[in-house]
């Protein structure tokens, strides 16, 4: 099974925080009794299923967006003799592989379908299991045809759809976004406007006045957690050789702000557009300053020897928990923003000569 | 020249290299070992690109973890196995060193040109072998004005004439070059005064 033990499990080890805090979030904000409740809504009316298919093909794509960069790597450039192996063999191990990377969905839409059995909603149960054929069949062809087009397909990459971007070393994660990453970017884009157009479209129907501003911001500032997470993985992996370079902790600290800003522009240009007329300018501008903290805390939070831990991704969670209350009670992002940023600095400080990069033990 | 004292390197609980001291001297250093026995591992910690226990001290002035800003600008590296972002050319790399390291090109200018990287290095490294990636890696480890040169495996993969043209090049520069290799340096212009042994998970000077 050399799929599984090469692309599954890279896969996982570099999403475990993503799913780990996808876990958090999703068990921790609804228990189990209301995805029991939100289930069953879902499988009464199973025009619904569509919201659920949206994020089901969404995870297809990054699976398959993964194995398709991940093929383009020098060191998994044997894998092109996985075509020597019998036909059924292949089929066998890319369908195998398939699931795996995909087993997070799968897992819950099952659990759909269980209910939906018991519960009689035999036609939504089935419906669920199309879309997972519909999903997965495709999916395992497109691997397989990847596998076969081994080398005249590593050129596809998706930048050239795009302007041409400045060459400076703030727009290197950008670049790699849109060259390696793009399902990731958009779809971090996609969360953010959600929360930030949704927001203020609630705003008038709504009795928390500038609160909701600061809990969009929040949630969308969660939601920025796996590029931060992609940042340390490029920066350990293509850029290890800035370690090398001589430049201090404070120019370090003043690049990731400005590369979390350039990040950041469509979302900051999102809140102006469509929040200058609901709050005042100081909470806009406590909003931009928020989001712009937050990535740049996630884009060093990766380089502490405790972000690999279990227990201080659950503790994260406590304090994402503290914030949201503490929001509530209307004290203001900018607290946080200092807070985080003065976080951000003294892990940057402690840890940036000190880390390990992630694929040291590689070369 | 270059002290190391107590220094341990481990990966989890995998012990790579130990060391209670080692004095390496001005000049050109050939480090011999195995693959796996720790040699890039070593020239990585001296670069400051991994993490490691103990001290590395330079000139007896700059040690590595109190100016770590200082002790980078005057030593440089070079990877076995170069890794870039593949969307860059050879080109954006080299004026990203050149700009880090506040220097003109004409320092390198005569490697760019007779190593034969001009020919393709406006493209992206995406498109480059590995022998056209390890000479971007050896012409930016050259850029700025280091003290103390560290080439992990540079003749590998690159063609015979680069190496000569590489050689003789590294022969006129006035600084310590520590070289990692598994076989003895093809004869050139360029003397190795000192031979060190990566083995056992220690380094011990031959000669």
């Amino acid at each position: 099974m050399i799929l599984v033990k090469t692309i599954v499990r890279e896969y996982y080890r570099q999403n475990v925080a993503f799913y780990l805090m996808i876990l958090f979030f999703c068990f921790g904000l609804l228990s189990g009794r209301e995805h029991f409740q939100m289930i069953q809504v879902i499988m009464s009316r199973p025009s619904l299923l569509i919201f659920a298919s949206i994020a089901w093909l969404l995870h297809v794509l990054k699976s398959l967006q993964f194995i398709h960069f991940t093929l383009k790597e020098p060191e998994y450039a044997f894998l092109q003799d996985f075509t020597l192996l019998p036909s059924w063999q292949q089929l066998y191990e890319i369908t195998v592989c398939m699931v795996l990377t995909n087993a997070p969905f799968l897992i819950y839409g099952f659990a759909m379908i269980l209910l939906g059995l018991q519960l009689g909603h035999s036609l939504a149960a089935l419906i669920v299991l199309g879309i997972f054929i519909i999903l997965l069949i495709p999916a395992t062809f497109l691997f397989r045809y990847r596998l076969f087009h081994f080398h005249t397909l590593t050129g596809i990459t998706f930048q050239k759809y795009f302007i041409n971007l400045p060459e400076g070393r703030n727009f290197f994660f950008l670049r790699h976004l849109l060259n390696s990453k793009p399902l990731l970017l958009i779809s971090s884009k996609i969360y953010s406007a959600f929360f930030i157009i949704g927001g203020a479209k609630l705003f008038f129907t709504d009795a928390y006045d500038f609160r909701l501003l600061c809990l969009c911001l929040f949630l969308s500032g969660i939601g920025l957690f796996p590029l931060g997470q992609e940042m340390v993985n490029f920066q350990s992996v293509k850029l290890s050789f800035e370690r090398n370079f001589p430049v201090s902790v404070e120019k370090i600290f003043s690049q990731r702000l400005t590369g979390a800003t350039i990040l950041l522009i469509p979302e900051l240009l999102l809140i102006g557009y469509h929040w200058f007329d609901k709050v005042q300018l100081f909470h806009i501008a406590d909003g931009l300053l928020f989001l712009v903290t937050i990535m740049t805390f996630w884009s060093v939070y990766y380089l502490t020897d405790v972000s690999r831990n279990e227990d201080h991704i659950f503790r994260l969670f406590y304090v994402a928990a503290v914030i949201f209350v503490l929001i509530m009670f209307k004290v203001p992002l900018l607290m946080f923003s200092l807070l985080i940023l003065l976080l951000t600095w003294r892990i940057l400080k402690k840890n940036y000569f000190n880390f390990e990069p992630l694929d040291a033990g590689n070369k | 020249m270059l002290e190391i004292k107590n220094y341990r390197k481990e990966y989890g609980s995998h012990l790579i290299l130990e060391l209670d001291t080692l004095l390496i001297p001005k000049g050109v250093s050939w480090f011999q070992g195995v693959n796996g026995s720790g040699k890039s591992t070593f020239f990585k910690s001296v670069a400051g690109i991994i993490p490691f226990k103990g001290q590395i001290i330079l000139n007896d002035e700059l040690e590595i973890q109190k100016d770590p800003v200082a002790f980078r600008k005057v030593v440089n590296y070079s990877y076995a196995e170069p890794r870039y972002p593949e969307f860059l050319s050879g080109l954006e790399i080299i004026k990203y060193h050149q700009k880090i390291y506040r220097s003109d090109l004409k320092e390198v200018e005569e490697l760019i040109s007779e190593m034969g990287v001009k020919s393709y290095y406006r493209s992206k490294i995406g498109t480059y072998s590995s022998g056209m990636l390890k000479k971007i890696s050896l012409i930016a480890a050259m850029i700025g004005s280091p003290k103390l040169l560290l080439l992990d495996e540079p003749l590998t993969t690159i063609d015979s004439d680069s190496q000569s043209i590489l050689l003789e090049y590294l022969s006129t520069l006035n600084l310590s070059i520590l070289i990692a290799s598994h076989h003895a340096l093809p004869v050139s212009k360029l003397q190795v005064n000192h031979h060190f042994i990566v083995e056992n998970k220690t380094i011990q000077k031959k000669s």
